[in-house]
């Protein structure tokens, strides 16, 4: 770099540069615009940290599972006509999520009892508790459910009668990349089917295997399209997006998504993030504990949550999304506990938000 | 042909989304990250969809 920033080129450079920034489209914007688009395409170093980790250890079975898949992802609905056949009532969302909070606040026996007659979009894991609690879809006709794990173990939560009893009243949201047994347990108890795409690499253009799996699907039937949903990394912001992008809702409310660990829950579920991982290798003295989980303070419910490190990329993710949403889209958080809070974020107890929705 | 690169001050509304992303401290480092990932082996579900060149497409799309 010259003394003081002082940016000088050759005659030919810029020339070079000048054809490179019209071939890309950029011929009529300015040169920050351009600089912009042109060098920012780097992920950051978390999103680099969990794509890596996707593709080492789960990219196979998504592969296995999308064409054990396609058959009958060519024969049944496109998640994209949801909205043909969905009152969309008061345009109003409630996205069940599996947070601890949801107990701890009897959030399911409050909305069962609730005369609330907007849709419901119960994350996979909340969907037996949800069923149990009287939370059904014969009380809430726009009854919703979604998986995007591509696990094998997901299925298990479309395993009990309760499910068998009311599948045929609930509307299933499945990624084209979901474990096929997950599928066949909610096609079995009489859930309809509709199919979204999960995006991770469609920005890779041609070549990605969300536009590659779009293209085998629409192979029989070129009209055949499928919704294609930012994940955010997880079921309950996928949740999000659906009520958003596929119901077109307008204001949608969380509960039990805390993205976070109450502060009595035992040391070691929150250091394996909920069991999930093998924390035999991580260090757990008090100062590390501190740095990796810290806990956090809800001004708005006055509570406090610990994040681990995943909570903590997830839940600032989710955030972003809420944060570039288009300003009629509300977001109301009743998880009443959680990390969620902040701009365009509006924490309300859900008894509160059942009198007044 | 001149070329005359001018150093402006980024608008506000970007300040604010950095003064945001940051507003829960945030001590962790990018190793600290990848190494409980891959120590524990915990990840979440799936991974946050990026495209720098197109933006709005990260919010999802209509049907493709």
């Amino acid at each position: 770099m010259s003394i003081g920033n002082e940016f000088s080129i050759l005659q030919s450079t810029l020339k070079k540069l000048l054809k490179v920034k019209k071939e890309s489209g950029f011929e009529d914007k300015n040169w920050d615009e351009w600089f912009v688009d042109h060098f920012s395409d780097t992920k950051s170093s978390q999103d680099r940290s969990v794509e890596n980790f996707f593709y080492k250890n789960d990219f196979d079975q998504w592969i296995q599972n999308f064409t054990l898949n396609l058959d009958n992802i060519q024969n049944e609905s496109s998640a994209k006509d949801i909205v043909l056949n969905y009152s969309g009532k008061n345009d109003f969302a409630i996205i069940i999520g599996a947070g601890p909070s949801l107990k701890k606040h009897n959030h399911l026996e409050k909305l069962a009892k609730s005369n609330y007659h907007g849709a419901i979009i119960c994350t996979d894991r909340s969907l037996i508790p949800a069923l149990k609690a009287g939370v059904t879809p014969k009380k809430f006709p726009n009854f919703f459910v979604i998986t995007i794990d591509a696990y094998e173990e997901i299925q298990k939560y479309y395993d009990d009668e309760i499910v068998n009893e009311y599948g045929h009243l609930i509307n299933g949201i499945f990624s084209v990349l979901t474990f096929p047994a997950t599928v066949n347990k909610a096609r079995n108890a009489g859930i309809k089917i509709n199919w979204i795409h999960t995006l991770f690499d469609y920005a890779d253009g041609q070549k990605s295997f969300n536009h590659i799996s779009a293209l085998m699907i629409r192979s029989k039937n070129p009209v055949h399209k499928l919704p294609a949903i930012q994940t955010g990394g997880n079921v309950g912001t996928s949740g999000w997006f659906v009520g958003w992008k596929i119901l077109k809702s307008k204001t949608i409310c969380l509960i039990g998504m805390n993205h976070g660990w109450e502060e009595d829950d035992p040391k070691d579920l929150i250091l394996s993030h909920g069991n999930v991982g093998d924390i035999s290798e991580i260090k757990s003295n008090e100062e590390n504990f501190r740095k990796l989980f810290p806990k956090i303070f809800n001004p708005y419910f006055k509570t406090n949550c610990i994040l681990d490190p995943i909570f903590e990329y997830y839940s600032s993710t989710l955030k972003e999304f809420i944060l570039r949403s288009p300003e009629n889209i509300s977001t109301i958080n009743s998880t009443e506990g959680g990390s969620l809070f902040g701009k365009r974020i509006t924490c309300l107890n859900f008894t509160e938000f059942l009198s007044k929705f | 042909m001149k070329a005359n690169f001018k150093i402006n001050n980024d608008d506000d509304d970007e300040l604010e989304n950095k003064e945001l992303s940051t507003e829960e401290k945030k001590d962790i480092t990018d190793e600290e990250f990848e190494d409980y990932i891959v120590k524990t082996g915990a990840a979440g579900s799936f991974m946050v969809f990026r495209n720098f060149k197109k933006k709005e497409d990260e919010l999802g799309l209509d049907e493709i």
